[in-house]
């Protein structure tokens, strides 16, 4: 469907077929999908009262995760998830050996706190009235509250699980339906001196959602998940325009169903929304062919306490000073609310297709890397994780003994050449290939021609598909961990090539001092992959588990200690302060070395005219 | 762990080597040490071509290439040569052939090698895992294969040495060193850049590949004196700068501190000091050291320091890899403050070396001597003051190794190990400085000069005698020299005071920087600014009630054995003044001129030849050139001396007085404080006012 006037007419003609298409309250018509399709269909990730299918204390949805049955086998459960009811029988074992788990050794969670353990909120009824026209909904609810005050760094989770809840909780939860909404609300914020945080899909990782404790004004969370229309498509010019509360899941069931993708595939897709992605400067998966969200965003509108910022065109790139919309790419709730955005979408692809690397050593699949970054080849996504990583993925499936698979399929395929290949040295790298038919197929010869170089094996398609479909199961193993006394984090950085493998050894080395030095006797868990490739350099992502059930010292300080220590490790081998999960407030400590003063200072002055009042009160990236 | 049964010694335990287990069992031992954890097992040729194919390597050969008009090829050849010269080819067999050689030879002469268990231990722990720095101290040709050999037993992973180039022109030994894991550095690299890259290079692939652990010697080459000498910092930047771009985590500085009872070399080296020329350092010299070695060596002791973490000694230094992150990796440059670390953590190593360098009681004997030089000393007398100078030592956290719980018996034993090198006798029942007569002529006349002095002939008989006696003194002082470190600015204060009945405060502040100043490259003292360190030794001294002061005036104690003490404290160092004092005379009688940094040193010491001739000066030691080598070093960081540094090779280095008023002052300073304020000899009769 080359001609223009063919595909406009297509498009009408669908827009004709629906009779839902109707004026919400805000005015603006709702592109949804027709509601009266299918009704097993998903509509909405999860609805207003989030805690009805949210896990109050962990990870995703409640009914999700990873347990032992009662003969000691860890089993996956999760009805939305292709993985449902897998089990793992080589997990445990691999644990005791690998980590000196003992499933005798428990943590759980206290149970949800009593609305009377909360400390109540602070009243605003004046506000409270006043907004009342201008949201869908206003909540005051124990429930509510708590789950609007904070995000999924260990941390937040250890204070939840803990049962003593003595944080600082927002006082009251908002919901805006639509751009008008956001701003008539921080109007009134402004007029009676009320802290607002914005609020997505709470997957926040670098505390931006915590209260500042010392906030004495009451703090309104705005819930920007009802905010969740596509507000129209623009196929001439493949654009969508999209309310920022929408969730990347349901944005990217609505324009599948019209055929489009935005690419856009952070970890967290399934809860976090388009706002939150602005706001952290996040990055997806799949970058290297649509691109991190700086370079998806075409227009943002963010309501702050002086007005909307706003551009008055769509006109891709421009010459017109300093880009401002980066004012707000990165902001993390300190100037406003991101209401709407312009995004770019493509067409779904025609083929997706995984594949699968290994290599003898790491070492060598860095190198490899490397080089694909050079020959500006890399597909969609290619991703290398480590042995630790690769011997994870291993052990995360139904089959009995450890080896098999994988290095079975490889032996078959090459009986020779499989003799440099140690389990515990190789590593594993994951492609994912999208395109035409034509373009996948040269793509991948390309890649596994290239990999020959470094002495990589195919690894097939089916190892490769496992790779992917892991990454959103993985988060619930975290909470699993929780239970027999570990504390896990993840944390990334961006760093130049020359320094990859150097800074991957270097962080786990100290890390693993660190762990001995305060006591820790169990083996820590210390992991990297390399998740993204750009000409100068890559992002490095590291997952972190220790036990702290022997240790005499405050769990949550131990963890802070060495989190920092390992931020600073990364810092001094060359790596940035982050990649795209944000300052928040656990790296603030670091922006000012990091930016110089005077830069810190620029950001202040944009802030202090912009929000005078301070009503975004987050404290989020400044020192 | 090496059979032998281990003993207890200052609270730590130790563990001989075993020297008599059978060649071939010894030959026949497993060793299979636990590999570094992160090490790719590099063959030392693959360590070469990993080097050779650098990218910091190949842009200076481009840029070489280039700048001179020569191909590339020529360059490459050149490179492949260096590469060549530098390399180890570490083989286990030839390890092996080396220790027997050496376990043959000193189980003859040699009572025991004891090492320090603990320390040995985490030595073994710290190599499978960071890549680790070995930096012995350095009294004897020995220590370049005794670390290897202990490792040996040990089943610990053998280091890789960087040793002198001297010995690669003994053919045998050189390959049979390199072979043992040695790798050679010229000794000096000059303005080569191509050189000083390869080698740099060559020492950080070995770091950071941690097949081996490095070993190499801080102070650069082996004291000749046994005073600890100040660090050489070159390859110790080579670690440091792997650790500031990031390719290790870490390195672990292990200091290591070898004590010998008696060095090996003790004769040589007194011989090198008074400048009678060396054999050259061939094979056959190596052999005609070895046939010293029929006489008694006591016992070697090796005690590890604890660890310094190089990452941790940063982070308390404030150095922060971050700023290297924004440079690129193939051009490292230090940032400002990281010299000035690598300069701290240099003599912070030292220090540690020192503090665990075991003091022999012959060491104090040797001082005793010395210092009583009169005639000879009687043995109640000797013993008596030995345990004084052991508890001394012992107060200060010295480490005395009192092989008996018998004063008298170590006290024989030492007197053994002395007489056994020909340096002592026994005369009457009393000990005394085997010395050949001198017949020493009548002082000049009161006032006489410098000049009077240097044209006066000494007959090459009276010469000889002279040096001869320099010669048993200078092996005597080689182990007083030993101790020293323990008192230094104490005795450089009591010396200031000495022989006067009080001084006041600001008359002694002046004179102790002066004095402190002069001996800056001849000891390595405190740190920190000299009036801290002044003000920290007065009060040192007076709580040890060898001082006293009473308004702004400084008085010795007046007891007697304190007094005694006071003496025998400034009377440590009283050589080294002297010879400062001998070099100030000179340089005057030089004014003006400039003259050879070669010749200056000879001249001056047949100065201090005609002054012991004549009776001004007492000590010997004064005959020693290296005392002028690091006067004139101190004088060149004071601003009294010039020393053109001539970048032509062969050329003499010369020497030109910059600042005559504080040469001057300083002649009359260290005089008056030598002579009781009367020095017998002066530049001219003005000059003493």
């Amino acid at each position: 469907m080359d001609d223009p006037s063919a595909r406009r007419l297509s498009v009408l003609q669908g827009h004709l077929r629906k009779p839902e298409i109707q004026l919400n309250k805000c005015g603006s018509i709702e592109a949804s999908a027709p509601i009266s399709s299918k009704k097993t269909e998903i509509q909405k990730a999860f609805p207003r009262k989030r805690l009805e299918i949210l896990s109050w204390n962990g990870w995703g949805y409640k009914d999700s995760g990873f347990y032992l049955n009662d003969k000691g086998v860890a089993f996956f459960t999760g009805p939305r998830y292709p993985l449902n009811g897998l089990v793992l029988p080589l997990v445990i074992p691999w644990m005791e050996q690998k980590l000196g788990f003992d499933r005798t050794q428990t943590a759980f969670s206290q149970p949800p706190p009593s609305p009377a353990d909360l400390p109540p909120p602070m009243p605003c009824p004046s506000f409270i009235e006043a907004v009342r026209p201008h949201s869908v909904a206003i909540s005051t609810d124990a429930d509510d509250r708590l789950f609007h005050s904070h995000g999924h760094t260990c941390h937040e989770l250890f204070i939840l699980r803990s049962g003593k809840i003595d944080i600082r909780l927002v006082d009251a939860v908002v919901w805006p339906g639509c751009h008008d909404h956001v701003a008539k609300i921080v109007q009134l914020a402004s007029l009676h001196n009320i802290c607002i945080i914005p609020f997505g899909g709470g997957t926040n990782v670098s505390g931006a959602l915590e209260c500042p404790s010392d906030e004495r004004r009451p703090i309104i969370s705005l819930d920007m998940t009802e905010m969740d229309k596509i507000l129209w498509i623009d196929e001439d010019n493949l654009t969508a325009h999209v309310e920022a509360g929408i969730v990347g899941q349901d944005l990217e069931r609505k324009l599948a169903e019209r055929g489009y993708t935005s690419g856009h595939e952070p970890d967290s897709q399934e809860f976090s929304t388009l706002g939150g992605w602005v706001a952290t400067r996040s990055s997806g998966m799949k970058k290297n062919k649509y691109g991190n969200i700086e370079d998806l965003v075409v227009r943002i509108r963010t309501v702050t306490p002086s007005g909307t910022i706003d551009k008055s065109f769509l006109g891709p790139r421009n010459s017109l000073g300093p880009d401002l919309q980066h004012f707000i790419l990165g902001s993390e709730g300190t100037l406003g609310v991101i209401t709407e955005v312009t995004m770019r979408i493509r067409p779904l692809p025609q083929v997706r297709r995984y594949g699968s690397i290994v290599f003898p050593t790491f070492e060598l699949g860095v190198e490899y890397m490397r080089d694909v970054a050079k020959q500006r080849c890399a597909p969609a996504s290619i991703r290398l994780m480590d042995n630790l990583q690769f011997q994870i993925g291993q052990i995360l499936k139904p089959t009995p003994s450890f080896t098999t698979s994988i290095i079975d399929s490889i032996k078959k395929i090459y009986v020779t050449k499989f003799k440099g290949f140690d389990p515990d040295k190789m590593a594993a790298c994951t492609l994912l290939m999208e395109g035409t038919p034509e373009e996948v197929k040269l793509q991948e010869k390309r890649l596994i021609d290239i990999a020959s170089k470094y002495n990589g094996l195919s690894g097939g398609e089916e190892n490769g598909r496992r790779g992917y479909m892991m990454t959103f199961v993985i988060a619930y193993i975290r909470d699993m961990a929780f239970d027999y006394g570990y504390l896990s984090e993840s944390f990334e950085t961006s760093i130049p090539w020359s320094r990859v493998v150097d800074m991957c050894r270097n962080v786990k080395e100290r890390i693993s001092q660190l762990c001995t030095d305060n006591g820790i006797i169990r083996p820590p868990l210390i992991s990297c992959r390399v998740t993204q490739v750009y000409d100068e350099g890559a992002c490095v992502y590291f997952y972190l588990a220790f036990s702290y059930l022997e240790v005499g010292m405050d769990p949550v300080k131990l963890f802070h200690t060495i989190e920092s220590s390992a931020r600073d490790e990364v810092l001094a081998n060359g790596g940035s302060l982050s990649h795209h999960h944000g300052v928040g407030k656990i790296r603030k400590k670091w922006i000012k070395d990091t930016l110089t003063p005077t830069g810190i200072d620029m950001l202040y002055a944009v802030k202090r005219q912009v929000d005078p009042q301070n009503i975004f009160g987050c404290a989020n990236l400044l020192p | 762990m090496a059979a032998g049964r281990s003993f207890i010694s200052n609270g730590s335990e130790y563990v001989p080597l075993d020297l008599k287990k059978g060649e071939l069992s010894f030959a026949l031992a497993p060793f299979n040490p636990h590999p570094n954890v992160h090490t790719e097992g590099l063959s030392p040729q693959e360590v070469k071509e990993i080097v050779k194919g650098s990218t910091r390597l190949k842009a200076m050969i481009k840029e070489i290439s280039v700048s001179n008009g020569v191909s590339e090829e020529s360059v490459v050849k050149l490179v492949d040569e260096i590469v060549d010269e530098i390399g180890h080819k570490m083989a286990l067999p030839a390890v092996r052939t080396v220790a027997m050689i050496i376990r043959g030879t000193l189980r003859r002469v040699i009572s025991g090698i004891y090492i320090e268990k603990q320390g040995l231990e985490e030595l073994g722990a710290a190599v499978k895992r960071y890549p680790v720095v070995i930096l012995p101290s350095h009294r004897s040709y020995l220590d370049f294969i005794l670390v290897s050999y202990f490792l040996l037993e040990n089943n610990i992973q053998l280091p890789a040495i960087a040793a002198g180039q001297d010995f690669m022109n003994m053919k045998v030994i050189s390959s049979l060193l390199r072979r043992s894991g040695a790798f050679f550095m010229r000794r000096t690299f000059g303005s080569d850049r191509l050189y000083k890259l390869i080698f740099t290079v060559y020492m950080q692939t070995v770091l950071t590949n941690r097949q081996n652990p490095i070993e190499f010697f801080i102070e650069g080459t082996r004291s000749r004196t046994a005073k600890t000498l100040h660090p050489k910092l070159g390859l110790l930047s080579m670690i440091v700068e792997p650790y500031l771009h990031g390719l290790v985590d870490d390195v672990l500085l292990a200091p290591l501190s070898i004590s010998y009872e008696r060095t090996l070399e003790e004769s040589l080296f007194a011989r090198e000091l008074l400048g009678i020329p060396k054999p050259k350092e061939s094979t056959s010299g190596l052999f005609k050291a070895k046939s010293l070695l029929f006489t008694s060596y006591g016992s070697i002791f090796v005690d590890f320091s604890k660890q310094i973490s190089l990452h941790e000694f940063c982070i308390k230094n404030g150095i922060s890899r971050i700023p290297h992150g924004i440079q690129p990796r193939n051009d490292f440059s230090f940032l400002p403050g990281e010299r000035e670390m690598v300069l701290e953590l240099g003599y912070q190593i030292l220090h540690k070396i020192n503090k665990k360098m075991k003091i022999f009681p012959s060491s104090i004997l040797s001082s005793l001597l010395l210092h009583f030089n009169n005639g000879g000393v009687e043995r109640d007398k000797l013993i008596n003051w030995m345990d004084v100078l052991k508890a001394e030592i012992e107060k200060r956290g010295g480490i005395v190794h009192w092989n008996n719980d018998n004063s008298a018996a170590v006290f024989d034993h030492c007197v053994n190990l002395l007489l056994s090198s020909g340096c002592i006798r026994i005369k009457d029942g009393r000990i005394e400085i085997a010395k050949v007569e001198e017949e020493t002529r009548l002082r000049h006349k009161e006032g006489c000069t410098v000049f009077d002095i240097m044209s006066a002939q000494m007959t090459s008989s009276a010469l000889a005698n002279t040096l001869n006696n320099g010669y048993t003194e200078l092996i005597l002082g080689h182990y007083r020299n030993q101790l020293i470190h323990w008192f230094i600015s104490e005795s450089i204060m009591l010396t200031c005071i000495n022989g006067i009945s009080d001084i006041e405060l600001d008359v002694l502040k002046k004179r102790f920087i002066l004095l402190s100043q002069s001996l800056c490259k001849e000891f390595i003292l405190p740190p920190g600014p000299m009036e801290k360190v002044f003000d920290d030794t007065l009060h040192c001294l007076i709580d040890r009630g060898l001082i006293e002061i009473s308004g702004s005036l400084i008085f010795i104690v007046s007891n007697e054995k304190q007094e005694v003490l006071s003496s025998l404290l400034s009377g440590l160092i009283r050589p080294f003044v002297a010879g400062v004092w001998v070099m100030c005379l000179y340089l005057e009688s030089l004014m003006g001129g400039v003259q050879s940094l070669k010749l200056t040193l000879r001249n001056t010491q047949q100065l201090a030849a005609k002054l012991i001739h004549n009776g001004f000066i007492d000590s010997h030691e004064i005959l020693s050139l290296d005392i002028y080598k690091n006067t004139i070093a101190s004088f060149n960081v004071t601003g009294i001396l010039f020393e053109p540094e001539l970048e032509l090779e062969g050329r003499d280095r010369l020497v030109k007085v910059l600042n005559a008023p504080k040469l001057k002052e300083l002649t009359f300073e260290i005089g008056a404080v030598l002579f009781n304020g009367s020095p017998p000899v002066s530049i001219n009769n003005f000059s003493k006012l």
